[in-house]
C-alpha cells in the first residue's frame, strides 16, 4: 500500500497570463466543469482522512478561483500543510493576505522567469514584473516564506547568475529550477527547448550558485534527474514520486499521478469515486508502482541507478518521447556516463 | 573687453535650457548646472521614486547603494534669481534636450543594472555511487514547491 503524502491541486484552469512555456495551456476563462468550492472541500476532507500532509494549490492562477481564500483556510483547518503557486500578477487582496496569514503556508511559490525584461516577455505582460515585486513585498511583510519558481529554456537560462543575485538581495527563501518541456503551449515553441549542451551549462550554473548563495536554498526539480547528494538539490533524490507518495487533482476533479502528466489517459474522477479507492486501485499509477528495469527507454537503459530513479521525471519523459522511464536529461548521465 | 562678471554671465547663458518640469505643462527657461555632492543615494532613490518603491525595492537598493553618503552628480535647474527650482540625481534621471523634459530611468532597471555577479568555476562533484542513494528526500515535482531551508 502506498501512502499518499502530497497532492497538487489544479484549483482552476483560469489564468490571467499566457506564458510561452505553460504546460497546461490554461486560458483566460473558467473551463467548463470545474469543481465547485463544495466539491473541493469534500475532496479535502477525503485527503485529510487519508492522512495527506501537504496540499499545493496550483492552476491556472489559483488566486483567481472564486473563494480561494476559503479553500486555503479549510485545508489548513483540516490539519494539512498548505502552499500555493501564483504568477504574482495581481496584487494579493487584503482578504487573501488575511487568509495567507491564518493558513500559514509552508511556502508561497512565485513564478519568476528572469529579470524584468525576460520575465515580462515570457509572461506576455509588461506589468508582470511589477506585480511580482509588489507581492514579494506583501508576503515578506507578513513573514511568509517565498519560493521562486523558474522554468528554464533558451530565452532565460543564461540569466541565472544575475537572477540568483537579485533573488538573494531580495532575501527570497528558496528557489526551484525546472526545465520547460514540450507540453501545453510549449509544444508550439520547441525551438526554445534546451539541448544537452544547454542542460550541462544549467547544471554547472546551478551547482555553482548553490555554493555561492547557500541561503537561497536552490533546488533543481525532478527533471534534472539523478545527481550526487547535495550537488544540485539538498539530500539524495529517489526518483519521481508520482503515484508513489504524490498525485494531482485537476480542475475538473480528474485524478492523475502529476499535473504535468495530462496525456489523455482515461482518468478517474473524484466526483464519481472516493479518492482513497482511486489512489489504491487506479491503473494510472501503475507505470511507477510496477516499474521494472526492462521498462526503461533507450536513454536510461543500462544505467546502474535505474532501480533507484526509475528513469527520471515521468512527465518530462512522456512529453519528449511519449513513454515513461526515458529521461531526456540527467545530471548523472551528462557528467559521468558520457 | 572681457571681465569676470561678463565671463560668468556668458558662461551662465550657455547653461540656459527650456524644460517642462515634472508635474507642469508649461515650458520654462532655466539654467541647468551639474553639481557634485556627498549625499545618501538610498534617500535620493526613495525620494525620486516615491510610491513606486516597494519594500522589496528598498531592501535591494539598501544593499546596492549602502546607507552612507557617496558622491552623487545632480542636475540642478536655477531660475533667473539663481535660486534652485528643481534638482535630480543623474543616476536616476537625465535632461532630454530634444524633448525638453527630465527623463527618469525605470526603477527596476536602476537596480537590475547594478546587480553584482559572482563568477565561480564549476567543479563536478565527485562521483560516489552510494551518494546517489540513501533515504529519499521530499519531492520537487513541477507544480510542487520547495520549502524554506531549516
Amino acid at each position: 500500500m502506498y501512502a499518499l503524502k502530497e497532492v497538487v491541486l489544479e484549483i482552476t484552469r483560469q489564468c490571467n497570463l499566457s506564458c510561452i512555456h505553460c504546460g497546461s495551456g490554461c486560458s483566460h476563462r473558467v473551463s467548463p466543469g470545474e469543481l465547485s468550492l463544495a466539491e473541493w472541500k469534500k475532496a479535502f476532507q477525503e485527503l485529510a482522512a487519508m492522512k495527506v500532509r501537504k496540499v499545493v494549490f496550483s492552476g491556472g492562477e489559483p488566486t483567481l478561483k472564486a473563494g480561494f481564500e476559503k479553500l486555503l483556510l479549510f485545508a489548513g483547518e483540516l490539519g494539512m500543510r498548505v502552499g500555493f503557486i501564483s504568477n504574482g500578477l495581481r496584487k494579493f487582496s487584503e482578504s487573501l493576505q488575511e487568509a495567507i496569514r491564518q493558513s500559514n503556508p509552508f511556502a508561497v511559490g512565485l513564478s519568476i522567469d528572469g529579470l524584468k525584461e525576460i520575465h515580462n516577455r515570457v509572461r506576455g505582460n509588461k506589468n508582470s514584473w511589477q506585480g511580482l515585486l509588489q507581492n514579494i513585498s506583501i508576503l515578506q511583510k507578513i513573514n511568509i516564506p517565498i519560493c521562486a519558481v523558474s522554468t528554464l529554456h533558451k530565452l532565460n537560462y543564461r540569466e541565472l547568475p544575475r537572477l540568483a543575485s537579485f533573488l538573494a538581495l531580495a532575501e527570497i527563501d528558496s528557489w526551484q529550477l525546472q526545465l520547460a518541456m514540450p507540453s501545453g503551449r510549449m509544444k508550439q515553441q520547441t525551438d526554445l527547448l534546451i539541448n544537452e549542451e544547454d542542460f550541462k551549462a544549467i547544471c554547472r550554473t546551478a551547482f555553482s550558485l548553490r555554493k555561492q548563495y547557500p541561503k537561497l536554498n536552490i533546488q533543481c526539480a525532478d527533471c534534472f534527474g539523478l545527481a550526487p547528494k547535495d550537488s544540485i538539490r539538498t539530500g539524495c533524490w529517489s526518483g519521481c514520486t508520482a503515484g508513489i507518495h504524490s498525485m494531482a487533482i485537476d480542475a475538473g476533479g480528474n485524478i492523475m499521478p502529476c499535473l504535468s502528466l495530462q496525456n489523455g489517459q482515461r482518468l478517474e474522477n473524484c466526483r464519481k469515486r472516493p479518492i482513497s479507492e482511486i489512489w489504491k486501485n487506479s491503473p494510472v499509477f501503475d507505470f511507477n508502482r510496477n516499474f521494472k528495469i526492462e521498462n526503461a527507454g533507450e536513454k536510461c537503459a543500462g544505467c546502474d541507478f535505474l532501480s533507484k530513479c526509475r528513469g527520471g521525471c515521468s512527465s518530462q519523459s512522456l512529453a519528449y518521447f511519449g513513454c515513461f522511464h526515458n529521461s531526456p536529461f540527467c545530471f548523472a548521465r551528462s557528467f559521468y556516463q558520457q | 573687453m572681457s571681465n569676470a562678471p561678463n565671463f560668468i554671465n556668458e558662461d551662465l547663458q550657455r547653461h540656459k535650457v527650456k524644460v517642462i518640469l515634472p508635474g507642469e505643462t508649461k515650458e520654462v527657461s532655466l539654467y541647468l548646472i551639474m553639481v557634485t555632492a556627498k549625499i545618501k543615494k538610498l534617500e535620493d532613490f526613495v525620494q525620486t521614486y516615491g510610491t513606486k518603491v516597494t519594500t522589496t525595492h528598498q531592501k535591494i537598493a539598501k544593499k546596492i547603494f549602502g546607507t552612507g553618503e557617496t558622491d552623487n552628480v545632480y542636475g540642478v535647474f536655477l531660475g533667473e534669481d539663481l535660486k534652485m527650482v528643481f534638482a535630480f540625481n543623474r543616476d536616476f534621471a537625465d535632461y532630454d534636450k530634444n524633448k525638453k523634459v527630465i527623463v527618469y530611468k525605470d526603477i527596476d532597471d536602476i537596480l537590475i543594472d547594478k546587480i553584482p555577479i559572482n563568477k565561480e568555476e564549476f567543479t563536478p562533484p565527485r562521483l560516489r555511487p552510494p551518494s546517489f542513494g540513501g533515504r529519499g528526500v521530499e519531492m520537487r515535482l513541477r507544480y510542487s514547491l520547495s520549502e524554506k531551508q531549516k
